[in-house]
């Protein structure tokens, strides 16, 4: 008999079945549009490599074949059938694009005419099709995670990590596949370090300056006035509030603030945008709470299962919003 | 770490909140086979068995062992982790790897961390006297403080009749409601032009309809997040919408901006967060309480970045307002002491 507890707990893992059971299904429609074509080029040609590629971003699949004429050709043309986005034909040794000669789309698939193609060259047929509902295949078929946060006191350091929940459909299939442009989203809590790097006098005195222009009382402005002129004598900078919010803006743009963004190998930087404030979906034009950093890598027979690091530099961050004033 | 002979690599990130779920792996040259154990620390629960056959695997008394993979060469986990009683802790994951006639052992160390969210002191009696119009002075306040290594997300819940968080600042509020209003004009305009994102935009235009929002719950969280993602997607992946987007979120920041609501949401930003590794977003709100309120009690609510909920901390004081108005309206953070964090009590 086995210990109930213990069984309680394994019977609450999930288990690659689990992930097999949803993904066969989506995987078997992209192998068919895959084979569609590799088997038919079989007929005609000796295939030397076939490549699958998932392009994330795209929501494409792309199928590259690679082959030479054998023997005698059978027939002048051929045929393949299913809706391609794109499909491409190139040859090697001399290297020459024939897609626009050799290549006919129609909108239920593509042709082939064979009339082009010389028997001593090595060729390159590229495909893309579309994936239907791509964001739910990769994140069934793909465990991605990124750190929330870095623990206080360390230094700013996120970790990225993604493996395959299952592989061997495509193992069994092809010589290479390959998941490319993969995105982590990273969300970088900078508004700590916004706040610590500006000097406590500055914020008191744009608070002063705030009063000052709600104010109506003409005692009070004067004495706001007064009290102005103090905090900048201690504050010893000749930039006045405005200059320093509109410096202080620039620094939450992309160009800006891909200095402060380190990433390991293996994973590049896409993308900077500016995030919003916590309790809001937009990123507003004010002032965020967080960075969106995208990162991107790719997953392959290979790189089954990858990590990285995405390091914040806080300390010249800081010194830039310092620069600031 | 040098791993020997078939290892290629053993995974395991170097921290996680609690309450939250990590990933590991194992790599290894594919032309052998192996065996793997690993001692998994209390506190720590696998959820997930990547690459693994149904009966591919044992699990006793938290030591996991892997005798068959789908395909040779490496496998992948997510765990999970409860709230623990340590604000932080390291816990060791242990593998043992036994392949080609040989065992490998390897440890990974991972600290488990969580916000601290604490009330330091309570002062006997609050009193708020009025010194100008419209200005309030309170004498003492609630110190709180954030003594974990992660981020706490508080927000408060004021259940009396006499008392109520009524608004955002006043220029951060008009600014926000008028810039908003704008922006989700421009909003459909776009659902026009991109009606495949339409769904996307109606719950954009459906959430900044609600500025209102000052509690924060997971259910918010969670929305927030999700709706965020998508737009993040869209922006990210289609540069033409992106353009117009930011064109019409320009367009309604500075039809409504000027410099003194510019300056008001810097302060207000400045007040929302301290260095303690708290969000406050409702810190500005004004607090409104009636003049015959003779207690102050509320609840505090506690969220974690991977959104986990935390015991409401209550706060019940004696109070006492001096003012001719019947009732007053106070910023909310006035209250409120963030120890190190003297600058949050300045304001309006």
């Amino acid at each position: 008999m086995p210990d109930p507890v213990l069984a309680y707990e394994a019977s609450k893992i999930v288990l690659s079945s689990a992930s097999k059971t949803v993904l066969e299904p989506i995987i078997t429609r992209l192998l068919k549009k895959a084979n569609i074509v590799s088997e038919a080029i079989k007929d005609d040609f000796h295939v030397q490599g076939q490549e699958v590629s998932v392009i994330c971003p795209k929501s494409i699949q792309q199928i590259d074949l690679y082959f030479n004429i054998e023997s005698r050709l059978s027939t002048n043309r051929r045929r393949f059938y299913g809706s391609v986005n794109s499909v491409t034909l190139k040859s090697f040794s001399p290297y020459e694009d024939i897609t626009d000669k050799a290549i006919v789309l129609h909108d239920d698939g593509f042709e082939i005419f064979y009339k082009y193609l010389d028997p001593a060259r090595t060729y390159w047929l590229k495909t893309e099709y579309y994936i239907d509902n791509a964001d739910r295949l990769i994140n069934d078929w793909i465990y991605t995670k990124v750190s929330h946060e870095s623990p206080k006191g360390e230094d700013e350091i996120y970790w990225l990590e993604a493996h395959f929940r299952a592989f061997d459909q495509f193992k069994r299939m092809y010589d290479k596949f390959e998941l490319i442009d993969m995105d982590f989203k990273v969300k970088v809590l900078i508004d700590n370090h916004v706040k610590t790097a500006i000097p406590k006098g500055y914020e008191k005195e744009i608070q002063t300056v705030r009063k000052w222009m709600r104010s109506r009382d003409r005692e009070e402005k004067a004495r706001l006035s007064h009290q102005h002129m103090q905090q900048q004598g201690k504050k010893g900078s000749d930039e006045d509030a405005a200059d320093f919010i509109r410096k202080l803006q620039e620094l939450f743009t992309a160009h800006n603030f891909k200095q402060f963004i380190d990433l390991s190998q293996n994973f590049k930087q896409h993308d900077i945008l500016r995030g919003s404030e916590i309790g809001n979906a937009v990123p507003y034009l004010s002032w965020p709470e967080y960075m969106n950093v995208i990162a991107r890598t790719n997953l392959n027979k290979e790189h089954r299962a990858i990590s990285g690091k995405l390091t914040y530099k806080y300390k010249s961050f800081q010194d830039a919003v310092t620069n600031c004033f | 770490m040098a791993l020997l002979n078939f290892l290629k690599s053993v995974y395991i990130p170097e921290n996680s909140l609690q309450g939250d779920s990590f990933p590991g792996y194992v790599t290894w040259d594919e032309t052998i086979d192996v065996t793997i154990t690993i001692h998994i620390p209390p506190g720590v629960v696998l959820t997930e068995l990547n690459n693994v056959p149904d009966d591919g695997f044992s699990l006793h008394n938290n030591l996991l062992e892997i005798k068959k993979f789908d395909i040779n060469g490496y496998i992948g986990f997510v765990f999970n982790t409860e709230i623990l009683t340590e604000v932080s802790i390291i816990k060791e994951i242990k593998f043992s790897i036994k392949g080609n006639g040989s065992e490998i052992v390897e440890e990974r160390n991972i600290l488990l961390f969580r916000p601290n969210f604490l009330i330091k002191t309570v002062p006997h009696k609050i009193v708020i006297n009025e010194i100008s119009d419209g200005n309030y002075e309170i004498t003492d306040c609630i110190n709180l403080a954030n003594e974990g290594l992660g981020t706490a997300i508080i927000s408060t819940i004021f259940n009396k009749d006499n008392m109520n968080i009524q608004q955002l600042p006043s220029e951060v509020d008009e600014f926000k409601i008028n810039f908003l209003q704008d922006f989700n004009h421009g909003l459909v305009e776009l659902k026009t032009s991109y009606s495949k994102y339409s769904e996307t935009l109606d719950e954009l235009i459906a959430m900044n309809s609600d500025y209102s929002v000052v509690i924060i719950d997971k259910e918010i969280m969670e929305k927030i997040e999700r709706v965020g993602g998508e737009l993040l997607k869209i922006l990210t992946e289609d540069n033409n919408f992106r353009d117009e987007f930011f064109e019409r979120l320009h367009y309604a920041y500075t039809k409504n901006s000027n410099f003194f609501n510019a300056l008001s949401s810097f302060i207000n930003y400045m007040q929302t967060s301290t260095s303690q590794k708290i969000f406050f977003p409702a810190a500005t709100s004004k607090l409104k309480i009636k003049k015959s309120a003779d207690r102050i009690q509320f609840q505090l609510i506690v969220f974690d970045l991977a959104k986990n909920k935390y015991s409401p901390l209550n706060v019940d004081i004696p109070l006492k307002i001096t003012s001719k108005k019947d009732e007053i309206l106070i910023p909310l953070h006035k209250l409120f002491n963030f120890e190190s964090e003297p600058l949050l009590i300045g304001g309006t």
